[in-house]
């Protein structure tokens, strides 16, 4: 590794704090309450601004008005008297207070504010530190998932029938999102699992509260280190899931639901069985095309994952992956993501945590020795492969591929998509 | 349009304050070739400018790099060491003209000062390491910001190599554009090409060449070249008072000349440099007459004043957090002229809280910008800019683009900000920007389908 790598930045850099901004923007009603100094506005609305079109961020979180004259008069007063103000004006279902290293290290009221503030407010208020040399946009999505399943009441009897998701990563709310949950859910119901709750999955926490119904929670991979935090919060059976994508990693996931629910295996196989009978001869019209393909996959770790097993069991080959999830990149979930699909071909090569330079240089590198017509990226390499490579853009962030319309990567209905939206990129190259 | 004599003015005291280093990195981070920028923070700061969607976003290689302060660094008191091996990689690696390293919030609590690092690296390697005490502990106007980076990248573009001699006397014969929209606008990415080479056309009919434009569109060369000229047009004297006087030398003057916006302003934008550089006034009316794009903007706006004369326009000004100074002069009120001379009638909306101090804050820079005749009310966050706009009874929103929302909320016809562009060329698009935001088929059809949470996952 060159000395300069620990410098160069990378498609995502984040600290907890704007994962924890992604996932209070995910729950419509809940508010994060910016206790940093002034440039963590930017770090939180300002990236997502270009991402989701549909619903305003801004609005999703407020900055305390920290500076260093109220932090040498205690910050702490501020933030109560803040809060409560905001608390009349907005009636938020839960407060998130985020902190960021600066106020950890000069601030030491915040806690006894937070601790005046529960009293006060008849809402949820959550503390979450946030220095930006911890964590990650993932991590900070989790702790806001683990709070809020704290903040569930998990007392009620459960429906031995439904099934919770976990760690779904809703990150705006566009059409691609409302369809894959909708994908999800139609599959659920089809072998007959109802679905109460997605945490989190746009809607806000009355509603998440509902999981409590489920008498089980299936925790998909970007909340997977969050398990045992879930399962002793809510008391129920938390099953680790990897990603609905894909064919076989589609039936993959309703058996595991399925057993999750009590369904009987037969009946679940009779499910899956009528959709690949759908899904499968429209892939397979152009089965003859894909062969020849080859694309690289530039996605965070657990979509990465998904994405290449569906590649490979089609027949596309996939001659670079480059993780972007910067530091929480991790090469060895994504090899034991791809054995559990059984994929049948493995990577030409796989780089974890590499920069954005060093990203865009690889793919190019791997162009030139085996040109490949498709990627699956983020807009961050949109522009690198013009002429070369046509971009399946996915994933965070999505700043120039908007959906107004209802259209999954999940379930057996987003496999196809998949395949239509690859051959769409593969046909702007000549 | 400049202020009273003997009244002082501080720019940007009706925009958003901002995070110094949030305002430098906007500002630089698309230096490309020219400039590696260090972030001296931990590696989220790095987040606190705009990577998602800008120039900067599509760069092959991102001269951004972070010291990305770790805990253990300051626990053992490290990261002044950090940054000096970060700075030594970047200069190793990238060989770039020079290294701007900003400061972070962190970097001042924990007392990490970055002077001696970059003495030391700059002592060693020969290239210009410039620290700048940035960061959000202390908010900053962005006008504040702005002329700050203006002033260092002017220092570090202008810094002469030791075989290039004395630098040259300032050029009677050209003129510096400081502060306007000289960049691609979001509209029309050759607005700022056209507008340049109007005001160039122009000029050179009176002996005068543009020297460099800046901070819209230039690169770190165009910084550089501010010195060279004689004469500078500037769009708000308040804006960039820390600039002007780094080029204030007796073969210099600066003028002060409002954004040219519309069709009146234009003219009096050419007016105004001939005048300020004792040049002809009559032969540059002459020359901009003889340009096509005026005569379209006769056309356009005649059409104009047809179509919209009399409606009634929200303008909103106190929400603009990009550090752009063509935005923030005269405290955003520059493009009022342009709706002004089209017959339409504005009234401000200003995102502000209601005190009495704040009102007379906001009547001040009213009356230096010439605009004490506006109408103006408030409101004090975005979320709450909708009942606003409906208690206005508005039949157009002239506000930044993130307040779409609340303009489609109180159904009102929505203008992002800087749709208007400079210059004739832009004077000769004012129907059509007018007409895309009204004459709107599809919403006077379906409107009342809408606002029922199609939109939403």
């Amino acid at each position: 590794m060159s000395d300069l790598a620990p410098f160069e930045l990378h498609d995502t850099d984040h600290g907890d704090l704007f994962g924890a901004f992604l996932a209070v923007h995910a729950m419509p009603g809940a508010v994060l309450l910016l206790h940093t100094t002034v440039g963590c506005k930017f770090k939180t609305q300002q990236n997502l601004v270009d991402h989701d079109w549909a619903r305003p961020s801004h609005h999703d979180r407020i900055w305390t008005g920290v500076d260093d004259a109220r932090l040498i008069s205690g910050s702490g007063r501020r933030l109560v008297e803040f809060a409560t103000t905001w608390y009349e004006r907005r009636r938020p279902d839960v407060f998130f207070v985020a902190t960021n290293a600066a106020i950890e290290l000069s601030a030491f009221d915040v806690e006894a504010a937070v601790e005046d503030l529960r009293a006060r407010l008849p809402c949820p208020v959550v503390l979450l530190k946030a220095p930006g040399w911890a964590g990650g946009l993932g991590r900070g999505y989790r702790r806001v998932v683990e709070a809020v399943a704290g903040l569930i009441d998990w007392r009620p009897e459960p429906d031995p029938a439904s099934v919770a998701i976990a760690g779904y990563l809703f990150d705006r709310f566009e059409m691609d999102h409302a369809a894959n949950l909708g994908e999800v859910r139609r599959l659920l119901a089809a072998i007959g699992a109802k679905v109460p709750a997605v945490l989190l999955g746009g809607e806000g926490l009355p509603r998440l509260a509902e999981a409590a119904r489920a008498a089980s929670i299936l925790v998909l991979p970007h909340a997977h280190a969050s398990l045992p935090a879930l399962a002793a919060a809510s008391g129920r059976r938390c099953v680790a899931t990897d990603l609905p994508v894909g064919l076989h990693g589609t039936s993959r996931f309703l058996r595991a639901a399925g057993g999750a629910a009590g369904v009987p295996p037969e009946k679940v196989e009779a499910a899956i069985d009528r959709e690949l009978s759908r899904a499968v001869p429209t892939i397979g019209r152009v089965e003859g095309r894909l062969r020849g393909l080859a694309a690289a996959v530039c996605l965070d770790t657990p979509l990465a994952a998904a994405v290449t097993a569906h590649l490979a069991e089609i027949g596309v080959r996939v001659p670079l992956v480059v993780l972007t999830d910067g530091g929480e990149a991790d090469e060895t979930a994504y090899r034991e993501t791809l054995a559990r699909h059984g994929c049948p071909a493995a990577p030409g090569r796989v780089i974890a945590g590499a920069s954005h330079d060093r990203t865009i240089e690889a793919m190019r590198e791997t162009w030139r020795a085996e040109p490949f017509r498709v990627a699956f990226g983020s807009s961050f390499q949109l522009r690198a492969g013009t002429g070369r490579w046509g971009l399946v853009q996915m994933g965070y962030p999505c700043a120039e591929k908007h959906w107004i319309y209802p259209v999954p990567w999940m379930g057996f209905n987003g496999a196809v998509a998949l395949v239509q939206r690859m051959l769409d990129a593969a046909g702007q190259v000549a | 349009m400049s202020a009273a004599p003997g009244e002082t003015r501080t720019a940007g005291e009706l925009a958003q304050p901002g995070c110094s280093m949030t305002g430098f990195a906007t500002a630089v981070a698309g230096l490309a070739h020219d400039l590696a920028v260090v972030i001296f923070g931990e590696r989220d700061c790095s987040n606190a400018f705009q990577r998602v969607s800008s120039a900067f976003s599509s760069l092959r290689r991102w001269p951004v790099f972070t010291a990305a302060i770790r805990e253990t660094d300051v626990v053992a008191g490290a990261a002044e060491a950090r940054l000096e091996e970060c700075l030594r990689a970047v200069i190793r690696h990238r060989h770039p003209r020079a290294v701007l390293v900003l400061s972070t919030c962190l970097a001042e609590v924990i007392g990490a000062d970055p002077g001696p690092p970059c003495t030391r690296v700059e002592a060693d390697t020969g290239v210009r390491c410039v620290a700048v005490r940035t960061s959000g502990l202390v908010p900053r106007t962005q006008a504040e910001v702005a002329d700050h980076v203006a002033a260092v990248l002017v220092g570090i573009g202008s810094a002469r190599r030791p075989d290039r001699g004395e630098p040259a006397v300032p050029d009677g014969g050209a003129l510096n554009l400081l502060g306007y929209a000289t960049g691609p606008s979001r509209e029309d990415p050759r607005t700022g090409v056209a507008f340049r080479a109007e005001v160039r056309a122009v000029l050179a009919r009176v002996g005068l060449r543009l020297n460099a434009a800046a901070p819209a569109g230039a690169a770190l060369r165009d910084w550089g070249a501010l010195p060279a000229a004689g004469f500078t047009a500037v769009s708000d004297r308040a804006l960039f008072g820390g600039l002007l006087r780094l080029l204030d030398r007796p073969d210099h003057s600066a003028i002060e000349v409002r954004p040219p916006v519309g069709l009146a302003a234009t003219d009096a934008f050419l007016a105004a440099i001939a005048h300020g550089t004792g040049r002809d006034v009559a032969a540059v009316a002459d020359a901009a007459r003889a340009l096509p794009a005026r005569e379209a903007a006769v056309a356009a706006l005649a059409r104009a004043r047809a179509r919209h004369a009399g409606r009634h326009v929200a303008y909103g000004i106190g929400s603009m957090h990009d550090f752009r100074p063509e935005h923030l002069a005269w405290e955003g009120l520059s493009h009022l002229p342009a709706l002004l001379e089209a017959g339409l009638e504005v009234e401000l909306l200003i995102q502000e809280r209601d005190r009495p101090e704040v009102h007379a804050r906001i009547r001040r820079n009213l009356a230096a910008a010439g605009a004490s005749g506006c109408a103006y009310r408030l409101f004090y966050e975005p979320a709450v800019a909708a009942p606003v706009l409906r208690d206005g009874r508005f039949d157009l929103a002239y506000l930044p683009d993130f307040l779409a929302d609340q303009a489609a909320a109180a159904g009102v016809p929505f203008l992002p900000f800087g749709a208007l562009d400079p210059g004739y060329a832009g004077a000769a698009r004012i129907d059509r920007v007018l007409d895309a935001a009204r004459t709107w088929t599809f919403r006077e059809r379906y409107g009342r389908h809408l606002g029922r949470g199609g939109g939403d996952a």
